[in-house]
């Protein structure tokens, strides 16, 4: 049997097909072509030529054109595109034409960054020129680091590194800076939310250090398929950007199918297992022949899948060795060896976390089976892209899980497949960040007073930083007037620069297993919760508070805890305001809040019972953060009693369903947003919804929110309509025990009301 | 609404409440000066500074002499073989060629953004130690003090430094490219006498920090009045922000002593490769000394001396001289084919560490071939476990 006849199969099976809520085909489509452009070194040409690429897609072409033409870009096409070249062949035009050009290629992670020096050195190969290509980050040995700076060519490297290892000592790269022409950032995407903030004022640095060196680089960025692709890289960058969007590459015929597996628990919202689902699809694809790659999305997954699916493969005759496991904690030969199978078809399928979803090179593959939607749809067709050659029929099977998230793409897969709806949000200006990155950039090179950071004028925020005596102002400038090393003390992956290290006490002397930002670990650290973490169930023995440590060790227990916030409105300044559609008003601005946990429950796994409770001691956090709210009339109240509906039930309902459905949009993790509902809201005085940015300061996704809330209001209301359950479960509004039982209705209430819809309780 | 007000809420917000690490209060390093006073009294009177003007700006500086430390008697001594390797010899050079050079910074992270704040010079004229400092006078004022080095530069044949190689010469460097200006010792070669310490010195001190150095191999006690270098930092950072001098009198006496300790140091270099070219006295060498020389022999290509030095450790090897002492004596002597002293040494050895490998391997080896004993080389063989040499040794008896 082979894929068109498993399909075919798949399609007459009604026990299958039951669980399918849409089987879309995406037709295939003819590859597009550009000329080579006139202005690219002919040796290049010729080295392409030879590496087999005779001639390039449209978007590679146009995307050279702009380049060349001195314009940045970002270049937004899918997966195995052939997005590398759009910047491998400017860049080494320049290097040809003048071998004192140097380019910065910037990736999110290191594995990643090791793959594209390989590829850049094939290039270099091909052409057969003395061309050196590095990559520089954490593991890099201290001998080689100075050949580097003086003599690379190409350094690829990571945001972080650049942040802590590069600019703060950039008069150790001169040749770099000094020659600076193309800086690549690739995964454009990946950069949003506090991550991308931090690295847009990252960003910054760097152009002021190549200014200050008389360099003023052109950016190429690239990007999955996001909504905002040119706004994202543009604030980013801080330049105006061509946008390539165009993918003039060939696709073959494919079949997308969501499936959704079976309810076992309406009310509480419990599906069957969605390892166990991926597992016999996956042997059934195995059976058919078909290359398969297998997404899951916890490395705990992964192996548990492995095992399965070699099991499984021995009864169909595959090998030992030809199913492989891929993940961080791999060496990296290891890895390169899975990668080189994958290629030459000698490992039939893999099972991967999202280490594989990224650029790395595995060639192309029958068939994407994915246990849990990636969290973003960017990233799912991403992993989506790893099936389908350029020619031929390929099969992607999106298996969803329990989660709200899940259940939401798979209820709704118009959201997915339409036109992306996701929009990469930062914002560089949050103060926090903002104020992290001036005093790297003057640790790095004094502030002239009248100088701008971004678009900005900063004098305010340094004269601020002269009083706390961190700056010294003299002569015109600002200088960094501190014994300490500011970059060693800003991690890019978090927003406020204290965490709370969790440590588990359980070995000897001690291991730490990770971080948390503060309100998070109040929230999911606290004495006697259960802390999960990579699939392990770690219970916290105690949160040392003063310390900023929690102390855990590994354990296994049949609930899970659930900590209850307290939430207060303390300030509230609008920034805009305007009313919705038809009902209430929306708003965004800074709010202060005093955030406190106070309990928490112990609720039992699969049954979600309520098997205990706890007091939490921890003090109260003042927080300040951007919000957007949806003020509603007070009158609404008894309008909604007239029509038999609740309106406190609804807010709780709209609170739980809104912080499922906007991060969604917005591109942020469920954790990034919080929603609070308050029937009688100090400041609006009327019944009132909060969904604001979790870390202080914010980072656009409320502002994001206040500019999309109509069509996120309404996808809100056609996914709780949509949901299969009766009154309320935890994929739309909430377990009944939490929301209430009249949540779910009134809710639909609401958002059918503000919609000038009508309004009817079914 | 007022975005210092948010900045401070914000800032707040994300301090860690954890105490600060001990700093000294302001008292401390502030000291007795009184407040408000003109910056320029401060710099004449309670530094002794007085100005120059250069071409690139009014320089602050002092010069001191030490009458008591007279250029040392033997001429400059070459230091191949101690120096690290990078560093040129000093052929030609003469102890008036030398520039002594430390630096105090405004912290030890390096970085763009670490600022030396004062440049300690010294160097021998007309028989006396003379030592001049650089004092910058505040932020955004370091092109005069990069133009007095450079031009200081220029007159001496090697720069001398303790660490310098890997702080002090980067961090000018760092500054020079920052003011945009030339490397000011760009052209000098750098002797740097941390790592010439450690190898000369290093078996048989605690740690090899300078005083430590200055302290045991020179006989200079600093006294309690030396300011501890942590405590630098913050005193200049008082400085630039209050204007008062604060301890600053005493970092300038500290570093006027770092830079007259270095030719301490390195007069007592100077004696050391005299005492190694001598060769052992006889017995009353201590392990560490006679290891330490050995090796400085060997890197100066001496084999014979080496050897000599190498034999006098064999002869003091106290019950505590390490295993990778004795290994080194052993290899040294090996070049030379002493090969009864070898022996003696492994023996000396294989009493104290019966089953290390290396030393089994070494009387093996020495007793199969150099020494033409089978019947112990196979002893060491089966400790070794090494079949082929087993099988041979025992043929070779067999046969005899």
């Amino acid at each position: 049997m082979n894929l068109a006849q498993l399909l075919s199969r798949l399609r007459a099976d009604p026990a299958f097909l039951r669980n399918v809520t849409r089987w879309e085909v995406i037709p295939p489509a003819p590859a597009r072509h550009g000329d080579w452009p006139a202005a690219l070194d002919p040796r290049l040409v010729a080295a392409m030529r030879a590496r087999g690429c005779e001639r390039l897609y449209s978007h590679q072409a146009a995307a050279v054109d702009q380049i060349l033409a001195g314009r940045s870009v970002v270049v937004e096409t899918p997966t195995a595109s052939g997005k590398t070249l759009c910047y491998n062949l400017p860049v080494f035009d320049a290097l040809l034409k003048n071998p004192e050009t140097r380019a910065l290629y910037l990736f999110p992670t290191k594995a990643l960054s090791q793959d594209q020096m390989h590829e850049a050195l094939e290039v270099v190969r091909a052409l057969g020129v003395d061309l050196k290509v590095h990559t520089f980050d954490g593991d890099t040995p201290e001998n080689a680091r100075r050949a580097i700076r003086a003599s690379g060519h190409i350094v690829v490297t990571n945001p972080d590194m650049l942040h802590q290892g590069i600019l703060p000592h950039h008069t150790l790269w001169v040749k770099l800076f000094e020659n600076l022409r193309y800086v690549v950032v690739d995964e454009v995407h990946q950069y949003r939310g506090v991550f991308g903030s931090h690295v847009a004022n990252v960003l910054r640095r760097l152009k002021r250090i190549a200014a200050f060196y008389g360099a003023r680089p052109q950016f190429i960025c690239c990007s999955a398929t996001i909504a905002n692709p040119r706004e994202l890289a543009g604030q980013l960058t801080g330049e105006p950007l061509v946008e390539i969007a165009d993918n003039g590459a060939p696709r073959g015929e494919k079949h997308f199918i969501f499936y959704n597996p079976p309810v076992v628990n309406a009310e509480l919202g419990i599906r069957r297992s969605s390892v166990k689902e991926t597992r016999a699809i996956a042997e059934r694809f195995l059976a058919a022949g078909a290359q398969t790659i297998v997404f899951a999305r916890s490395r705990i997954r992964v192996e548990l899948l492995l095992t399965y699916l070699e099991q499984a493969g021995r009864k169909v005759g595959i090998r030992q060795g030809e199913v492989r496991g891929y993940r961080g904690g791999y060496l990296p030969t290891e890895r390169r060896a899975i990668e080189q199978g994958l290629r030459d078809g000698s490992v039939r399928a893999v099972v991967s976390t999202n280490a594989l979803e990224l650029g790395i090179d595995i060639g192309r593959l029958d068939a994407c089976i994915m246990c849990g939607y990636a969290g973003t749809v960017a990233s799912t067709w991403q992993q989506a892209g790893r099936a389908g050659r350029r020619h031929g029929l390929s099969a992607v099977v999106l298996v969803g899980t329990s989660s709200p998230a899940d259940q939401y793409i798979l209820g709704n897969p118009d959201y997915f497949l339409g036109r992306s709806p996701e929009h990469g949000t930062i914002d560089p200006e949050n103060l926090i960040i903002l104020m992290s990155h001036l005093k790297c950039a003057a640790f790095e090179l004094p502030f002239r007073a009248e100088e701008e950071f971004g678009e900005r004028r900063v004098a305010e925020i340094l004269d601020y930083l002269v009083d706390e005596r961190v700056l010294h102002r003299a002569e015109g400038r600002y200088h960094w007037m501190a014994d300490t090393y500011p970059a060693e003390d800003v991690s890019l992956r978090a927003a406020a620069p204290d965490n709370v290290v969790i440590v588990d006490h359980s070995v000897p002397a001690g291991r730490v297993i990770g971080e948390m930002d503060l309100f998070s670990a109040q929230e999911m650290l606290h004495d006697e919760a259960i802390y999960i973490h990579g699939a392990q169930q770690y219970h916290v023995d105690k949160l040392d508070w003063d310390r900023r440590k929690a102390y855990v060790q590994p354990v296994r227990v049949d609930y899970y805890t659930d900590a209850q916030r307290k939430v207060e409105l303390k300030t509230l300044e609008a920034e805009e305001h305007r009313p919705d559609t038809v009902l209430g008003e929306l708003g965004t601005g800074e709010i202060g809040l005093v955030d406190k946990v106070t309990v928490y429950k112990k609720i039992k796994l699969g049954s979600h019972e309520n098997v205990g409770a706890g007091r939490v001691n921890l003090p109260e956090m003042e927080m300040h953060t951007t919000s957007f709210w949806w003020q509603l009339p007070a009158t609404v109240a008894a309008e909604m009693a007239a029509d038999g509906v609740d309106l406190g039930d609804a807010l709780k309902g709209l609170a739980h369903l809104l912080g499922t459905v906007a991060p969604v949009f917005v591109m942020a993790d469920v954790r990034d947003l919080h929603a609070q509902a308050m029937l009688r809201a100090p400041f609006t005085d009327a019944p009132t919804l909060y969904l604001y940015d979790s870390v202080p300061g914010g980072v656009g996704f409320a502002r994001r929110i206040f500019q999309q809330w109509e069509e996120i209001r309404l996808a809100a209301l056609a996914h709780v309509r949509r949901c299969p359950c009766h009154r309320g479960c935890p994929s739309c509004v909430g377990a009944v025990v939490e929301s209430g039982d009249r949540a779910k209705a009134g809710a639909a209430w609401l958002l059918a009301r503000a919609a000038g819809l009508r309004a009817a309780v079914d | 609404m007022d975005l210092r007000k948010r900045l401070a809420r914000l800032d707040q917000l994300t301090r860690a409440p954890a105490p600060e690490p001990q700093r000294p209060g302001p008292a401390a390093v502030r000291g007795g000066a009184a407040p408000d006073r003109d910056l320029t009294a401060v710099l004449r009177d309670d530094l002794g500074l007085e100005t120059r003007e250069t071409g690139a700006g009014l320089l602050w500086l002092r010069e001191d002499v030490r009458p008591s430390l007279r250029v040392p008697a033997v001429p400059l001594p070459s230091l191949a073989g101690i120096l690290s390797a990078g560093a040129r010899g000093a052929r030609d050079l003469a102890w008036e060629d030398l520039l002594f050079l430390d630096t105090e910074t405004t912290g030890l992270a390096g970085g763009t953004g670490t600022l030396p704040f004062l440049i300690g010079l010294g160097w021998w004229r007309d028989g006396c130690f003379t030592t001049q400092q650089l004092f910058l006078t505040g932020p955004g004022r370091e092109g005069p003090l990069l133009a007095a080095l450079a031009e200081q530069a220029d007159r001496f044949g090697a720069v001398v430094t303790y660490n310098g190689a890997a702080f002090d010469l980067p961090l000018l460097r760092t500054r020079a490219r920052l003011a945009r200006r030339d490397d000011p010792c760009a052209g000098l070669p750098s002797w740097d006498l941390l790592p010439a310490a450690r190898r000369l010195w290093g078996r048989g001190l605690p740690d090899c920090r300078q005083q430590t150095v200055e302290r045991s191999i020179c006989g200079r006690m600093r006294g309690g009045d030396d300011i501890e270098g942590a405590l630098i930092p913050p005193v200049y950072l008082a400085y630039v922000r209050d204007g008062t001098a604060g301890l600053l009198p005493s970092v300038l006496r500290h570093n006027r002593r770092d830079v007259d300790g270095m030719a301490l140091m390195l007069a007592a270099m100077a004696g050391e490769v005299a005492a190694i070219a001598r060769g052992p006295a006889g017995a009353g060498d201590a392990w560490a000394t006679a290891w330490s020389r050995a090796l400085v022999c060997e890197r100066r290509r001496e084999r014979a001396l080496a050897a000599s030095w190498a034999r006098c450790l064999g002869d003091a090897a106290a019950a505590d001289l390490p295993l990778a002492g004795l290994l080194d004596a052993v290899r040294l002597l090996k070049r030379v084919a002493d090969w009864r002293a070898v022996e003696s040494l492994v023996q000396r050895g294989l009493a104290r560490w019966p089953q290390d490998v290396r030393l089994n391997y070494e009387a093996a080896v020495l007793y199969e071939h150099r020494l033409g004993d089978p019947q112990r080389a196979l002893l060491h063989a089966t400790v070794l476990q090494d079949r082929g040499r087993q099988a041979r040794l025992r043929a070779r008896l067999g046969a005899t």
